[in-house]
């Protein structure tokens, strides 16, 4: 499968520490690929720095998009250019309604010069469409970007988005976390289908569970900001099994 | 007559334009310099027209300009011009310069009354600025247990020197229900607006205000509680755009057994201007159980943009339903940014956005149809 994302020997300076030391991975379309690690490893760093936010250094490595480097861009044209980061702990945005910002987001996709206009009525047939698909009720629209939203609505109002944009590649930063058995169901249903559908998908996750329901192709494990192992699904198992322990090397090299 | 408005005059010239600082630290919120610089600027000769989507807004129409006019159908209000040789005073109890200034040199003034049991009834009334000094000001009644809705669009001048006074006084009686929406757009005019509210009981008052300052705007909206079981609703939107400097003054005064208030503001200033959002509330000792709120936020877009927040809550009384308040001013943060521009927004449209949602707050833009791009830059949009 052709290589969607790829990230070569990434250094990373955040606020003046080291916090990516050399990591490689790439992700082609039509595959997903599982990003493990414990607390503090780098997972999020990885996320954002792929995203290009502002302060996130890269001090060597490159990423590159379809084979071409994006490191110079920033992010919204990394967006443009199909990432999409579903965001662990996403902000809250007041005085911005959740239908608003849709509309806003949909309408610079499709070009529109005026970003708050809805223009085809249809768009908000999708919207109620995927409103049912990642269990939330159509009053969320109403309300002001994750102001007062609860964990569970923040994580399925990411995902909802993931669906709604469209985008080439999907990494979705730990999606499962906060949310119950129904919710880590559907989350591991729209990871299938963003799959099925040829999108390249980088799932970010703490914990194993969500790989009961969605066998990843590639897993990686980060420790400390740098792979710590890599394999296949069975890699996820011995993690769930036996902890990152077992798979940081006997003697450390940390 | 004349002799009356040089006792104003004046009264005007020993007069302060505020008797108390705002606060230690900052003297004054509003920019009364630039009111100075204006006093003397001759009436108004030339006006422009109401904007077109005006005629739109409401069955009837009530422009206030040199003139009152009238159009359109009034569906059972009461209109009657007042003339220009009203005394103001006798409505709104002076409390510095500019209330005199204004009395002795009104440009027109006018009443509308709801007739008692009135339902339904929807007027738009608009008060032009010029191009030198004009001043107006309104009597508003809402007859017992009448409902009426009003639009209230209040534009400042054209040129770099217009100033305009605007006052009323809006008497809502026992169990009248008024909904009104205001739209400011002051342009470079330097604005003084001061509209007094009394409740009468079981009356109800909603504003929904958008104010989009001038050079110098001295907005002050003041709700008096009277009569039990009132109640007044605020929910009101800012937009100060460079070069313009607004102060706007939300008071609400419990004086009656459970009243209710709530004071909502979001505002939102640019780079080079100036947004100050005050909301009082004081219960007096004979206001039991009465309930009183005061949210305000401002949002600064830029590094040169100003923006005061202040809530004051004043209870003299044991026994209140409930007392809230909460200000915030906060600038928008690098994380908001970033996540707006991983959706495929510029940073320029992330704030767009920001902008038109605090704008829009208010419902006032949607109730008149139009949007912030359509304010911006003109007095008379
Ligand atoms: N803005 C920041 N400034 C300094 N250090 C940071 C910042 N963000 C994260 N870190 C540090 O980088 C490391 C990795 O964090 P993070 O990428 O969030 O890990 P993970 O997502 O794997 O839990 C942690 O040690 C964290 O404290
Ligand atoms: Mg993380």
């Amino acid at each position: 499968m052709p290589v969607a994302l790829e990230v070569r020997d990434l250094h990373v300076r955040v606020s003046g520490r080291e916090i990516l030391r050399g990591v490689d991975l790439s992700v082609g379309y039509g595959e997903l690929h599982a990003v493990m690690g414990p607390n503090g490893s780098g997972k999020t760093t990885l996320a954002y720095t792929i995203m290009g936010r502002e302060g996130y250094e890269v001090m060597r490595g490159d990423i590159l998009l379809d084979g071409e480097s994006i490191v110079g861009l920033p992010p919204h044209e990394r967006a443009l250019r199909g990432l999409y980061l579903a965001f662990q702990e996403p902000p809250e945005i007041q005085g911005v309604r959740l239908s608003r910002f849709l509309i806003a987001v949909v309408n610079k996709r499709l070009g529109e010069e005026d970003l708050s206009r809805l223009g085809d009525p249809r768009l908000l047939g999708r919207i109620y469409k995927l409103l049912g698909e990642v269990g939330l009720d159509r009053s969320v629209l109403e309300r002001e970007l994750y102001v007062g939203f609860s964990g569970g609505e923040k994580k399925r109002t990411e995902i909802l988005q993931a669906l709604l944009l469209e985008p080439k590649v999907v990494i979705l930063d730990e999606p499962d976390s906060g949310l119950d058995v129904d919710g880590v169901r559907m989350v591991a249903r729209v990871i299938k289908r963003l799959r099925d559908e040829g999108k390249a998908v980088l799932l970010i996750t703490h914990y194993a569970r969500l790989f009961n329901y969605v066998e990843p192709d590639q897993v990686t494990v980060l420790v400390n900001g740098s792979v710590a192992a890599r394999g296949g699904a069975e890699l996820a198992k011995r993690i769930e099994e036996h902890g990152y322990q077992a798979i940081a090397a006997p003697g450390g090299d940390r | 007559m004349a002799a009356r408005r040089a006792e104003y005059l004046e009264a005007a010239r020993r007069e302060p334009y505020q008797h108390l600082a705002d606060s230690p630290t900052v003297r004054y919120y509003t920019r009364w310099s630039v009111f100075e610089e204006r006093l003397n600027a001759p009436d108004s000769r030339a006006y422009p027209k109401p904007p077109g989507w005006l005629a739109g807004a409401s069955p009837g129409l009530v422009v206030l300009a040199g003139e009152a006019r009238v159009s359109g159908d009034l569906g059972g209000l009461e209109f009657e011009d007042l003339g220009s040789d009203y005394d103001v005073l006798g409505d709104i109890e002076p409390q510095g310069r500019l209330d005199y200034y204004h009395a002795a040199r009104l440009t027109r003034a006018a009443r509308i009354r709801v007739p008692p049991g009135l339902r339904g009834a929807r007027l738009a009334v608009a008060s032009l600025g010029g191009d030198g000094y004009t001043g107006h000001h309104l009597v508003i009644e809402a007859g017992e247990g009448s409902e009426a809705e009003l639009v209230l669009v209040d534009l400042g001048g054209a040129g770099g020197s217009s100033i305009k006074t605007l006052t009323a006084r809006v008497v809502l009686r026992d169990g009248a229900k008024l909904v009104i929406y205001s739209l400011s757009r002051h342009g470079s005019s330097a604005v003084y607006r001061r509209i007094n509210y009394t409740l009468h009981g079981a009356s109800s008052l909603e504003l929904r205000a958008l104010y989009t300052p001038g050079a110098s705007s001295r907005i002050v909206e003041s709700a008096s509680l009277e009569g039990t079981g009132s109640s007044a609703r605020v929910e009101a939107g800012a937009v100060a755009w460079e070069g313009e400097w607004g102060d706007v003054l939300f008071n609400a005064v419990h004086r009656a057994p459970r009243s209710r208030s709530s004071i909502d503001g979001r505002g939102a200033v640019l780079d080079g201007g100036g947004l100050t959002l005050r909301g009082v509330a004081i219960v007096e000792n004979r206001a039991e159980w009465s309930a009183t709120r005061v949210d305000v936020r401002i949002l600064t877009l830029g590094d040169r943009a100003r923006g005061n927040a202040a809530p004051m809550l004043e209870i003299h009384t044991g026994n209140v339903e409930e007392a809230y308040h909460s200000t915030s001013i906060s600038s928008i943060g690098e994380e908001e940014l970033f996540y707006m521009q991983s959706r495929g927004l510029s940073p320029s449209e992330a704030r767009g956005l920001l902008l038109e949602g605090i704008a829009s707050y208010p419902g006032v833009l949607e109730r008149l149809g139009l949007t912030l791009g359509d304010l911006r830059g003109a007095a008379n949009p």
